[in-house]
């Protein structure tokens, strides 16, 4: 993550210097699911060529009715998300993500456990107790993402290059995020970006069916 | 149509029915006992079926369970997560071991295999398989499968932190040894087929492998299908495993079907017993009926032959026994009619035939009676006769012997017989009245008044007149039934009747219409008849020469020549052939047409005047 951020440094006092400074800029994306149908909730995040930098922060994500609370989180590198157990058994997260791996030991109250990210990427965070229990914490390289709504649309606003590399996620979105990372070029300032996700099916909870093939 | 005995046809039609109703029955034992047969055996294989799917997913829910316990164990996560791939591995060896699962694997986050407990991996690439896929998308999954051609029964449990790290996967190979396993349950045979191959078997016969091998694709899933391995036949039922992978579950047809083939030998003999008990007592039953049958119908072909002494012999109380009664009842009438047929046959009238029936006076038997005999005949009917078609000979035939025969019927007589166109007629026979002769010479006189009427008509039909000459003679005649049985005739035979003939001959000679001999006259001598005499002749065949007389009406008044005829015919008896010359001369100058007249004066040629002591006045015929 260390790197990552350096990288950023570094294209953003390339851009300085090549006398192309960072201008405003105004990223209108678009995600659409598999089917042309506009998505809701999904995260888009400049992944380069953008510059922002703000103060790091703790997110919550609390453990309640045996679920993660949201389940599903996005952060910014350097944020820090802690993991308060408002249930009355003991919880012990884990995740065993390349991004970050923690192991938080059983607790019930006191302290919860706060973990800082340090490199962005996607992190599963699951329960030793409980194996339902999912949350996915994203961790953009910048706080400069934003969500889609109804209309599958969000509008990103920065200080960017010539050119700038976005990403996408949503929660159910199927297979690598890594494979719908995109560069845009910006003209006047404006660009545009649009996607077209596979998206899992919502699913409706419960338990999961066994499939046999006979 | 040729000929059936009734006793056949019966038998016939008995064992027909009893054929069909036997065989009916067999056909429906048969079909219901197969139905049935068939239904048990498919049901038992359907069992098998379902012990063989239940089987699959006993072991599939072991394994699942097994897999589960161990992908939701957290150090196996974390040895997973972490990649100690010797943890891993020994992890999968003792789950190989304590599940006795043929293979496990595990894969990474993307289904690449990282570790098998196989020695050799496979070179499938397991993570396109649909069970990985899903299990890759968080649900377990099963499947029959084969890998490196070897079919596997296998599950796929996702490992789960809580996003699916690896997939565990774990295999049955379907071999033998399940085969066999459901053998044990079921009592069916098991094989497995994978693309058309038997691969795994509880057969140990090869030949029967190789029958089943070549039958695979005809065999259905949802109804046992019949194979023949070589005499035997099993039933086959399918049950498809995955594709390309089927087992077929399999019971022996002939073990199964032996009962039934006993029930249809036994059906079989209780059907042929009762077929010759049928038969037995169908003959006696229907003996019963044709043999009096037969022999009505025998007797019935002796009656209608003729023979009518026929009588049947049936002591049955029942339909037959009336027939044969009444058969008998009906043989007697006829003879009884018969008797009298001969008689009826003669054209004597209706009410004639039955005042002789009704009296009874009619006796057949052969015996003497006193008859008078009429012959008559047409005058030159062979010239008449040479000028006409058979069809108009035949026409005026009819209408002169319905004229004569009329005329003798009104006196009572019987008309024997027709001789060409010679009329036979009797008085005395078969029935005897004392004016017999009498009313012999009024039919004679009555056929010439017709004869008179008939050539009225013929000479208005432009036809020649018919001339005829009638003879009658009275004396003894033999009466009765002449001929062969079957046609045998009422008539008169004797010297009488001959020699009627013979008056009847002399008709022409004497130029005479009616001419009747001299006991014809004496019989008939309280009647008012009028005769001339015409000669004493000695007829052919007769030694004795007879007296005949022309006769010439009835209750008419003597002609004036008569007396003077009367004398010369004496004189010429006496011999006086002067006297008679005179007397003749003087007729002949009087009726210049008198044949008789004309007759005496040509045999008085040449005769002396008077006649020696030899002198016979009896003039013999040389001629018929
Ligand atoms: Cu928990």
């Amino acid at each position: 993550m260390r790197n990552i951020l350096l990288l950023s440094a570094v294209s953003a006092a390339l851009a300085a210097s090549s006398g192309l400074a960072p201008r405003p800029a105004t990223i209108e994306a678009t995600v659409l699911d598999q089917r042309g149908s506009p998505v809701e909730g999904a995260v888009v995040f400049a992944i380069s060529g953008a510059v922002e930098s703000p103060p790091a922060k703790t997110v919550e994500m609390t453990m309640k009715g045996m679920e993660f609370d949201p389940a599903f989180s996005s952060v910014s590198v350097g944020d820090s998300v802690s993991f308060p157990n408002q249930d009355s058994t003991h919880h012990h997260v884990y995740s065993f993500s390349k991004t970050k791996k923690f192991d938080s030991r059983l607790y019930k109250d006191g302290a919860p456990k706060v973990v800082e990210f340090d490199k962005p990427g996607l992190v599963t965070v699951g329960c030793k107790i409980h194996d339902w229990m999912k949350g996915t914490i994203l961790v953009t390289p910048s706080a400069l993402r934003a969500v889609t709504g109804k209309d599958g649309k969000a509008e990103l606003r920065m200080q960017a290059g010539p050119s700038v590399k976005l990403g996408v996620y949503h929660p159910r979105l199927r297979g690598k995020p890594e494979k719908h990372d995109q560069e845009i070029t910006l003209k006047d300032g404006k660009g545009a970006a649009a996607w077209k996700l596979p998206l899992k099916k919502e699913s409706s909870g419960g338990k999961r069916p066994h499939k046999v093939y006979y | 149509m040729r000929f059936l005995p009734f006793r056949l046809k019966v038998l016939g039609a008995f064992l027909t029915l009893l054929t069909a109703v036997l065989v009916s029955s067999l056909v429906l034992v048969d079909r219901s006992q197969t139905r049935q047969t068939k239904t048990e055996i498919r049901r038992q294989l359907e069992v098998a079926r379902n012990v063989f799917t239940s089987l699959l997913r006993r072991r599939d829910l072991e394994l699942n369970r097994s897999l589960s316990l161990l992908a939701k164990d957290h150090a196996f996560k974390q040895a997973l997560a972490t990649e100690n791939m010797d943890t891993i591995v020994s992890t999968l060896q003792s789950l190989k071991s304590r599940v006795m699962a043929d293979a496990i694997w595990i894969t990474d986050d993307e289904g690449e295999v990282k570790e098998s407990t196989l020695e050799e991996p496979f070179e499938a690439r397991l993570s396109d398989l649909p069970i990985v896929e899903s299990a890759l998308d968080e649900h377990p999954a099963s499947a029959v499968l084969r890998l490196a051609g070897v079919p596997y029964q296998l599950t796929a449990v996702p490992v789960l932190a809580p996003d699916v790290i690896g997939v565990l996967i774990a295999g049955f190979k379907i071999n033998d040894a399940v085969a066999l396993e459901i053998k044990t349950i079921t009592r069916s045979e098991v094989s497995f087929e994978n693309d058309g191959k038997i691969f795994a078997s509880t057969l140990s016969d090869e030949a029967h492998k190789k029958a089943l091998e070549s039958d695979l694709a005809s065999i259905s899933d949802t109804d046992p299908t019949v194979i023949r391995i070589g005499t035997r036949r099993n039933l086959v039922l399918r049950a498809p495993v995955a594709q390309g992978v089927a087992a077929y579950l399999e019971r022996s047809w002939d073990e199964a079907i032996e009962p039934l083939e006993k029930l249809r030998r036994l059906v079989f003999f209780v059907g042929l017993v009762g077929f010759l008990l049928t038969a037995l007592v169908g003959l006696f039953v229907a003996g019963s009926v044709t043999a009096p049958v037969a022999e009505l119908v025998a007797a019935t072909k002796k009656l209608s032959e003729g023979d009518l002494d026929t009588a049947v012999d049936i002591r049955q109380n029942d339909e037959l026994g009336q027939l044969g009664k009444a058969f008998n009842d009906m043989a007697g009438g006829l003879r009884e009619k018969e008797r009298f047929r001969s008689v009826l046959n003669k054209a004597v009238s209706k009410e004639i035939a039955e005042e002789l029936l009704k009296k009874g006076m009619i006796e057949l038997g052969g015996e003497e009676r006193r008859v008078t005999v009429l012959f008559s005949d047409i005058r030159s009917f062979t010239t008449l006769s040479e000028n006409l078609s058979p069809q108009e000979l035949i026409t005026q035939l009819n209408a002169y012997f319905k004229r004569m025969g009329a005329a003798i019927q009104r006196e009572r007589g019987v008309i024997d017989k027709y001789i060409g166109d010679a009329i036979m007629a009797l008085w005395g026979a078969p029935v005897s009245a004392p004016d017999d002769a009498v009313r012999a010479q009024r039919a004679a006189l009555a056929m010439f008044a017709e004869l008179d009427r008939l050539n009225d008509t013929r000479r208005d039909a432009s036809l020649p007149p018919l001339k005829i000459g009638v003879g009658l003679n009275a004396g003894t005649a033999v009466a009765g039934n002449l001929g062969s049985e079957s046609r045998a005739s009422y008539t008169v035979i004797g010297d009488a009747v001959n020699l009627a003939s013979r008056v009847e001959g002399l008709t022409k000679h004497y130029g005479a219409g009616i001419i009747v001999t001299a006991s014809v006259r004496e019989e008939s001598s309280g009647a008012d008849f009028l005769y001339r005499s015409l000669d004493l002749v000695r007829v052919k065949g007769k030694k004795k020469p007879i007296e005949v007389f022309e006769l010439l009406g009835e209750n008419a008044p003597p002609p004036d020549w008569l007396g003077d005829y009367e004398a010369a015919v004496a004189a010429y008896r006496a011999g006086d052939f002067t006297g008679a010359r005179t007397g003749f001369g003087a007729l002949a100058d009087r009726n210049r047409n008198d044949p008789a007249v004309a007759l005496y004066l040509e045999r008085l040629q040449g005769l002396p005047g008077k006649a020696d002591a030899s002198w016979n006045p009896a003039h013999t015929m040389t001629e018929k």
